[in-house]
This record gives structure tokens, sequence and C-alpha cells, in this order.
């Protein structure tokens, strides 16, 4: 076996490699940078309702001043 | 939530002692609430009530101090509160527009008859108007701040006018607070409408804050009420902005007296500026600090 066949045999048995590595990875399973992806938008969608929420004011709340954080200190109205 | 921090304080300052506040407490709410949780709520400012306290809070705030006006059109209120808070709501402007005009035939359909329902609803004319004074003046759009300004000072003195003719003629029972709301409202109409840049011993502040007598009737609500902290901050503000070094020492004290919490001027409740941010506050800061405030407060 010249270097030329070696060289080809070692490609052959790292893309084997490769290949068995990733038919391993059962289908459902998301590779890292997807799998990130989905669990921010999986965590954006469990906050969604609390930022909703948190933005409603409740029925005659406005029973004291509160400021905008907004640069401007402005005054809120009072109901 | 700062109402609900005030809720509880004018609950309580009836008198009731924990357990009977509990007590009450469990005849309105759905699930018992502990004492923990309500008095961390009580003590701290910056406390964010669970849905649950906040709902219990507010239905025995409303057995105890029930609003004088009508169901119907506190219930606009709360629809408004709720539309203008929205978030991606795509018709939102139109359908506020919709509201707007509903109310302004129903204002011209009412008057001149003076009621409960008028003010209300005069009131909440103003609020529509109101909001949008920051909007036109962060956006340069300065003929309709002007409008809007005129628009809310107009209906909140209207209400103002209404109520106070109510108040000697119907029988339901008017908190002085109410009117003391409206006088802020206006205040605040004026305030908004300005640039921080441009607040401090601005002149058309100066005289609606003379002959409204408002720091005085801010005194005075904060006998009533001393747990107001919101109502001494702006007091300190407005102290700030027209230079009243008395006034300042005054309403830091006041503040301070309403929660602890304030001797720390950077203390910061959410969504809010602490008073070290902002700038209405700068000059007030220097008295607070050149006479040591909040080491002379705290050794009290």
């Amino acid at each position: 076996m010249n270097i030329k066949q070696g060289f080809i045999a070692l490609l052959t048995a790292l893309i084997f490699v490769l290949a068995s590595g990733c038919s391993s990875v059962p289908p459902e399973s998301l590779a890292p940078i997807a799998k990130q992806k989905k669990e921010q938008a999986q965590e954006a969608v469990q906050e969604q309702p609390k930022s909703q929420e948190s933005l409603n004011p409740s029925p005659s709340i406005m029973d004291g001043m509160e400021e905008r954080k907004n640069g401007s200190d402005d005054m809120e109205r009072l109901d | 939530m700062p109402s609900t921090y005030n809720k509880i304080h004018r609950l309580k300052s009836q008198g009731w002692t924990w357990p009977e506040f509990l007590a009450e407490l469990e005849q309105v709410a759905a699930h018992s609430i502990d004492e923990k949780t309500l008095y961390s709520n009580f003590r701290l400012p910056h406390r964010k009530p669970n849905k649950l306290l906040e709902e219990t809070i507010n239905q025995l705030h409303e057995k105890y101090f029930p609003s004088p006006f009508p169901k119907e059109v506190e219930g606009l209120i709360t629809l408004y509160n709720h539309l203008a808070s929205a978030k991606n709501y795509r018709t939102q402007e139109e359908d506020i527009e919709l509201l707007k005009r509903f109310v302004l035939a129903e204002l011209q359909h009412e008057s001149p008859l003076y009621d409960l329902r008028y003010s209300r609803l005069a009131w909440l004319a103003a609020n529509i108007a109101f909001d949008r004074i920051s909007y036109c003046r962060d956006n340069g759009l300065l003929e309709q701040l002007a409008e809007n300004q005129k628009s809310a000072l107009q209906w909140f003195q209207q209400a103002k006018q209404a109520i106070t003719h109510c108040q000697q003629t119907v029988e339901i029972k008017i908190e002085p607070f109410v009117i003391y709301k409206l006088t802020q409202n206006m205040l605040a109409s004026y305030l908004n409408a300005l640039p921080s840049s441009n607040r401090l011993d601005n002149n058309d502040l100066k005289s609606f804050i003379d002959s409204s007598d408002y720091i005085s009737e801010t005194k005075h609500m904060l006998e009533l009420e001393p747990f107001q902290w919101g109502i001494a901050r702006n007091g300190l503000r407005f102290s700030s902005l027209l230079k009243n070094a008395y006034d300042c020492e005054y309403f830091y004290r006041a503040l301070v007296t309403a929660n602890k919490h304030f001797l720390d001027i950077d203390y910061q409740l959410p969504g809010a500026l602490s008073i070290a941010e902002s700038d209405d506050f700068h000059w007030a800061l220097d008295i607070i600090r050149n006479r040591n405030l909040p080491v002379i407060l705290e050794q009290l």
C-alpha cells in the first residue's frame, strides 16, 4: 500500500465514521445551534403571557403616581 | 405595584390589626392569602403583588372605599386603559378614536347636566388626550401636542367642576383625593408637554402651581395619607423645579416618612426612574446632599 492508497483508506474511514455518527443521531434531536434557537423560541413563548400581564393595567390601578422610564421622568395620570 | 401598596395602606389605616386584615381578606378571597405576602406588599413599594392578592385587595378596597362614579363609566375607563396599554394591537389608534368619538358624543348629549356620570366621562375624554401628549412631544408634533394638551386640560377642568358641584348636591361621599387627582392630572398635562431640559423654572408650571394651590393641597393630602409616596415624590419634584429649598426638604422628609427605602436616592421602582436619575430632581438633590438629609432622617 503506497502513501496515496493509505491516504484514501484513511479518508474513507473518516467519512465512514462521520456518516455513522450522523446516522446515530435520532431524527428528532437537533444540532446544538438549532436546539438553542428552539429553546429560545420556547422561552419567548413562555415569557410572552407574563410580560403582557404586567403591561395591562388592572381596573383602577392608577391610584398612585407612576413614572415611565423613557428618558423623561413623565407623570402618569391618576384615575 | 404602587397602587396595591397604597390600597393596602389605606385599608390598614382604618385601624385593623393584621389578623383582622387577614379575616377581611378571607371573606372576599377565592383562596387564602398568607400574612407574609400581605405584609411584604405593605412594606415594599417596589414589590409586585401576585394576581390573587391584587384582585383581592381591589375587591376589599372597593368594599370600604367605593368609587363614587357609576359602574358603567368605570367600566369604560377600564376598557380604555386596557386598550391604551395593549401591545401589538393592530387597530389600536382607530379603536381609541372610535371610543373618543363615543365619549365626546355622550358629553355633548349630557351637557350641561352636571353629574357624576358626566364628570367621569369628561375624565375619560381628558385621559385620551393626555395619553397622546408625551408621544407628540417626543415626535415633534407641536400642533397636535398643543391641541391634546388643551383638550386634556379642558376636560380635566370640566370633570373637576362637575365633581365639585356634585359634592354639594349628591349624597354620595366624595373623598378629597378625587379632586386632588384631577389637579395633579392638570399639572401633569403641563409637565409632560415639556422635554425634561425645559422644565426648570418654567412659567406655565409656575403659574399653574400658584393658581391651583398645588403645594399646600399636596401637603394636606400627605397629612391625610402619609403613605402616599407618589404624592410626596411629586411634591419634591415641583419644589425642585421651582427651586424652593424649604419645600424640597419638607417633601423629602414626607417621602422618607412614606417609605424608608427613599432614604436611598438611588432607590428605584420597576419602570420608574430613581430620584438620582431624574433631571427633575437635580436641584433638590443638591439640597438633600448638602444638608445630609438621608443621614439626619435615618437617625430619627
